[in-house]
């Protein structure tokens, strides 16, 4: 998987592309893992270049959320495309991350 | 066709070996998009959990796959070296108190992409049914 890191105000935007799954990309977890001691607690995930996720993608989204959660902080989910997004319905995760059509929208809803 | 086997080592360097050589067999079957992301799903999952899980990421510790592909379905057998679990032990990851857990979830997408999964009594071999019969895969539900 590859991915890409841009802030913007106080979110950390990361958009990956490829598979999101296992093995987990240690180099990510380490900079998210960094990024929540340095404070930032608010993340996007633009998934617009994902094509694949499998329960190690979907357990490192919940393992971020977890730790985000209870600093006031989120992760937010953009742009799923159709066979990535039926792994989200099919694990009710739909319910659990706040899923936006476009970048926008999820960056000015957190403005709001 | 024939059984096919393959033996990895249990390193997740070895999954796209192992993609490669499934998709490569199903190539002529002009399989949908959505089908092609039902196979890749159900069998990364259960190799996945075959190393993680079955082997602990032991690499001297072997998976072994073997399928083969019918003219109505592609049925696949995942092995690995461990003892085994308790697989109906497993808490369902869609129940409200299990929802928000960082885990749990390889199981309930094996089951949902694939039409049959049947452990031996151990836990440790599973088999995988998948119809080609039929284009709603991913509809099941979970």
């Amino acid at each position: 998987m590859k991915y890409t890191m841009e802030q913007r105000g106080d979110m950390t935007v990361l958009h990956l592309a490829g598979k999101l799954g296992f093995p987990k990309s240690e180099e990510l977890e380490r900079e998210l893992s960094s990024m929540l001691d340095r404070g930032r607690k608010r993340f996007v995930f633009d998934l617009s270049d994902v094509d694949f996720v499998t329960s190690d993608g979907l357990s490192m989204l919940l393992s971020l959320r977890a730790r985000a959660a209870p600093l006031g902080g989120w992760v937010r989910i953009v742009c799923i495309r159709n066979h990535p997004y039926d792994i989200f319905r099919q694990t009710r995760l739909v319910e659990v991350f706040e899923v936006f059509e476009d970048l926008e929208s999820a960056l000015e809803e957190a403005d709001a | 066709m024939d059984w096919q086997k393959i033996v990895i080592p249990s390193h997740p360097s070895f999954m796209g070996v192992v993609e490669r050589r499934v998709l490569a067999c199903l190539e002529d079957r002009e399989l949908s998009e959505r089908q092609v992301f039902a196979v890749r799903l159900a069998l990364e999952e259960a190799v996945a959990n075959a190393i993680k899980h079955g082997n602990k990421m032991d690499p001297s510790k072997k998976v072994t796959i073997r399928f083969k592909v019918d003219d109505d379905k592609v049925l696949f057998e995942v092995s690995d070296e461990g003892p085994g679990f308790d697989y109906d032990a497993i808490p369902d990851p869609t129940d409200n108190e299990h929802l928000e857990l960082p885990y749990g979830r390889g199981l309930l997408l094996m089951r949902a992409y694939a039409d049959q999964v049947i452990f031996n009594e151990a836990g440790n071999h599973v088999q995988l049914v998948m119809r080609l019969d039929k284009d709603c895969v991913g509809e099941q539900t979970a």
